[in-house]
């Protein structure tokens, strides 16, 4: 026992160290993977409190309200701008396609504001101060001015975690306009915050550079409404596989200076009763 | 030496503050960051043991971690830089040598050695943070070159700090 007293005291700094150390690496085993919820929620009400004082201090009272204001009214006329939604079945059925309709009976804007965001990570993401109570729902696509600009990967009551198009887990559907052709949008840390990647395009494709890719279609659970501008291609290239091309995209969206966003609500409900009074088109 | 904590609880509060409000959003090139905690743990008081030393620095890590999102990575580093700080201390200053009022929050008066160690403390901070932030072999260069970067400008800001701190604090 006395041994035993001696080394606990002997070596007390490094044991402090390591027994420190693995919780840090316990954190950082369940808290660097955004997908896990545990992190979330626990240190989420905690960050947003202290981000939420960041944007008071910083952008105080009048001009903040105004700000919201008009972003308000900006979410309902761009509900009313889209005239094409790709939901609830297979991406490449023609009934997927909605055209000439008010899509504001299908698509509904929530706008937020960016209280935080990453770019130096593999796993970039952004806090907004919308949440589950404002009607944000985890995997609803979130787009800025522009733009998409990722997923909505948590909810909390008031906040609500974001992970962007420059994050190594998210992946989306693209199509090339001109061409009507699909790939998959990607993203790798080597592209810069600027880039994201088009892969799993045909070979015997046209693309060509300056052509625009917007999204297409639900990927996973998240029912991504079709025709939200991505960017612009770049340079295009043959895949690692030479099966493929892929083509880097320029993004639309500006997600170095974002500030305010907007997260798309699909509402299923209204897009069954259009199938339902139209039958297949 | 009751006063003497509080006041550098109290410089570690400052700090986190002007981390909060003044620091997350500078991002220059995407890889360079000012990050003050390295610089917090560095101030520690000189009477204060290796054992509060390591428990301080976990704490600074788990504050950091909660701004900045990121799971344990903050709490690492300011691990490692609390464990190693020490002997950079011991290293580049004689610490026995010095006045009292210097040890408040310990800023030695050669600026060559305050950068030296602030600068080597902060580099440590942030070559763990990049390392196991990008955690690839792939990214090794991408790893070296973010933490040298980042360390000088949190040097260049905290350069200034330190010189307020001891003109208005120590000197009176």
């Amino acid at each position: 026992m006395n041994r035993l007293l001696y080394f606990l005291f002997r070596y007390q700094t490094g044991l402090l160290f390591t027994t420190l150390l693995f919780i840090g690496f316990a954190l950082f085993a369940f808290g660097a993977d955004y997908h896990k919820a545990w992190y979330f929620n626990r240190v989420g009400k905690a960050t947003f409190g202290l981000h939420s004082f960041r944007e008071n201090v910083l952008r105080p009272g009048k001009y903040a309200r105004e700000n919201r204001a008009l972003i308000e009214e900006n979410a309902e006329l761009k509900a009313m701008k889209f005239r094409e939604i790709r939901i609830l079945v297979p991406s490449n059925d023609p009934r997927a396609v909605v055209k000439d309709v008010d899509t504001s009976k299908y698509l509904s804007f929530h706008p937020a504001k960016v209280i935080y965001s990453t770019l130096n990570r593999r796993d970039n993401i952004i806090l907004i101060d919308r949440g589950s109570s404002d009607g944000i729902e985890k995997h609803m696509v979130v787009m800025d001015a522009r733009g998409v600009v990722g997923l909505v990967s948590k909810t909390m009551d008031n906040t609500a975690l974001v992970a962007t198009v420059l994050n190594e887990r998210v992946q989306l559907n693209g199509r090339i306009e001109s061409t009507s052709e699909k790939g998959v949008v990607q993203w790798n840390y080597g592209l810069g915050s600027d880039k994201v990647l088009l892969t799993e395009i045909p070979h015997k494709s046209n693309v060509s550079q300056g052509d625009v890719v917007s999204t297409y279609g639900p990927i996973g659970k998240s029912n991504v409404p079709g025709g939200i501008p991505l960017g612009t291609i770049g340079t295009v290239r043959a895949s690692s596989s030479g099966n493929y091309l892929e083509a880097e995209l320029k993004l639309k969206g500006n997600l170095e200076q974002l500030s305010y966003v907007y997260c798309i609500e699909v509402k299923e409900s209204a897009y069954l009763e259009w199938i339902e009074e139209y039958g297949d088109q | 030496m009751g006063i003497n904590n509080i006041g550098y609880f109290f410089w570690v509060l400052i700090l986190v503050l002007v981390q909060t409000l003044l620091l997350i959003p500078i991002n220059l090139w995407s890889h360079g960051i000012i990050v003050v905690s390295a610089f917090a743990l560095a101030t520690y008081p000189v009477f204060w043991t290796r054992n509060a030393v390591l428990i301080m620095s976990f704490c600074v890590g788990i504050i950091f971690d909660i701004i900045y999102m990121s799971g344990g990575l903050h709490t690492i580093a300011a691990l490692v830089c609390g464990y190693v700080a020490p002997f950079f201390r011991s290293s580049i200053f004689d610490v026995d040598a010095l006045d009292i009022n210097e040890k408040w929050c310990f800023v030695g008066f050669n600026q060559v050695r305050n950068t030296i160690y602030f600068g080597g403390v902060s580099f440590v901070y942030l070559l763990v943070y990049f390392t196991l932030l990008f955690f690839s072999f792939k990214h090794t260069f991408l790893v070296i070159y973010s933490a040298v970067l980042s360390s000088i400008l949190t040097t260049l800001f905290i350069f200034p700090l330190c010189n307020f701190l001891r003109k208005r604090l120590i000197r009176g």
